[in-house]
């Protein structure tokens, strides 16, 4: 790809711009004609589409080519409403309404004296699911992510989030296996609350390997060997856009990695499987939610 | 921020309207709905938060500007092929338009967020652009006319939320909302 081109991929600070630019300028009644035009652009000439499709013919199987093309710009439109009403919130601390599931669950985990791991998907707006988990709980949270792909665009987040102030949301970028992990435990156990991203693994940090609607898939060891270190339960979390600023957040039973003598391993198994399970049943019915514009498997992108 | 929780009706406050267009039916629903205890929801005291409204008023946009498109295109390229790439172009257009005029906006005024002058600016347009498809005889001139029937019935329900001003604060208070 040409140097100028690569200036205009999905993940560049380009679109991180005219996105601020588009809630610095955007009357809200235009909105939708902008997140279908986008969402369409996106959907033609992005990249993304091949990953969107190849995800949803393994989420989807025998679905028709066509098919998982409307799908895919549904996709492409609720990423685009997502990223818009994140940076609407950041902007100008404009948050959606929120309907919540297990909320049995959401209180038990803000009730947590001892800390907790809330695991997550690349679903929805964490930002804003933070900020609402704060205004309900009180608690912040500290959320561990991958490092943006383009460095442009991780110094542009930065300047932002150094310019619109503290939120709920400490975020800390994980960039290898070693980096963090102390901290983290060390964190968790003073009865802190974080959050990771279980759906994806970032070249450099420690993999487990798992399945995933029939595919072979590797997500992230960090979260489980936390758990089982700090001795914390995980909960699985889901941030899921439901409509025009509206979100809800699902909260699922917690787990724990608990482990028995030498049986590292296995305990890691069992809680890679609860993940796993309660990941493909949200996926399943919420794959219009979940923003994985590559391949999940190497064997779909093959 | 304010915001309401476990409660299911606060849905109609009518402070979570922009337009009193469609202030003015939340405010009739909000009058008759009873409280709804919902320890599962929590809304947010904001206009424009409705998504009706926001749909309503972009769909306004997109399909008159692309009937007045539309209705220049028919003598260089006939009916059927302007009206199949009126709607297109309209989108791209609206977006060439709208990045030209933010930046021109950001040259002139100081203010960071400049979206009340850009939806000011957009809906003179829109009204200037109506106002050449009611001079003419194309069909066109029906969506102009039930463009401005919408502003005057928006004008009309301005007024009646004014007169009752003190029933919708009620009203809001009633369905949760803080003073």
């Amino acid at each position: 790809m040409r140097v100028w081109a690569k200036r205009f991929l999905v993940h560049s600070v380009f679109w991180r711009r005219a996105n601020r630019f588009a809630a610095l300028n955007l009357p809200v009644w235009m909105e939708p004609v902008m997140a279908a035009f986008w969402a369409g652009f996106f959907l033609l000439v992005g990249a993304g589409r091949k990953g969107v499709m190849r995800n949803l013919s393994a989420i989807k199987p025998g679905a028709s080519v066509l098919t998982n093309f409307i799908r895919a710009y549904r996709v492409f439109w609720n990423f685009a409403w997502a990223m818009n009403d994140t940076v609407r919130f950041k902007e100008h601390r404009t948050i959606p309404d929120w309907e919540f599931g297990g909320r049995e669950y959401f209180e038990q985990l803000v009730a947590e004296p001892a800390g907790a791991i809330i695991l997550t998907a690349h679903m929805g707006s964490y930002d804003l699911g933070a900020q609402l988990f704060s205004e309900v709980s009180g608690r912040d949270v500290f959320m561990v992510r991958a490092p943006e792909a383009d460095p442009a665009t991780q110094k542009f987040e930065a300047e932002q989030t150094e310019r619109t102030g503290p939120d709920a949301l400490k975020v800390e970028f994980n960039t290898k296996a070693s980096d963090l992990a102390l901290e983290l435990l060390d964190a968790v156990q003073s009865g802190e609350i974080i959050a990771v991203q279980g759906d994806r693994v970032t070249e450099g940090l420690t993999s487990v390997a798992a399945t995933l609607f029939g595919q072979r898939i590797e997500i992230p060891a960090g979260p489980f060997a936390l758990a089982m270190a700090a001795r914390v339960r995980i909960y699985p979390m889901f941030i899921i856009r439901v409509g025009r600023r509206r979100y809800r957040l699902e909260t699922f039973m917690p787990f724990t990695v608990e482990r028995s003598g030498r049986q590292r391993d296995a305990a890691l198994e069992v809680a890679v499987n609860a993940w796993t399970t309660q990941l493909e049943s949200v996926v399943a019915k919420r794959w219009y939610q979940w923003f994985t514009f590559t391949p999940f498997s190497e064997d779909l992108a093959a | 921020m304010r915001l309401i929780r476990n409660r299911a009706d606060a849905r109609w406050a009518p402070a979570r309207f922009n337009f009193a267009l469609f202030r003015l039916p939340a405010f009739m629903i909000a009058r008759r709905v009873r409280e709804q205890p919902d320890p599962d929801v929590v809304f947010v005291i904001e206009p424009n938060q409705n998504p009706f409204e926001s749909y309503a008023l972009g769909a306004a946009l997109v399909v008159s500007a692309a009937a007045y498109a539309a209705v220049l295109l028919t003598p260089a390229l006939g009916t059927i092929a302007a009206a199949l790439v009126s709607l297109p172009l309209v989108m791209v257009v609206i977006q060439v338009a709208f990045v030209g005029f933010g930046l021109l906006f950001t040259a002139l005024f100081r203010r960071e967020d400049k979206r009340p002058i850009m939806s000011a600016f957009v809906m003179t347009l829109m009204f200037v652009a109506s106002l050449w498809a009611l001079s003419t005889d194309s069909w066109a001139r029906y969506i102009a006319v039930a463009l401005f029937t919408g502003a005057a019935l928006n004008v009309v329900a301005a007024a009646i939320l004014w007169i009752c001003r003190e029933q919708v604060q009620a009203v809001n208070r009633a369905r949760g909302v803080p003073e």
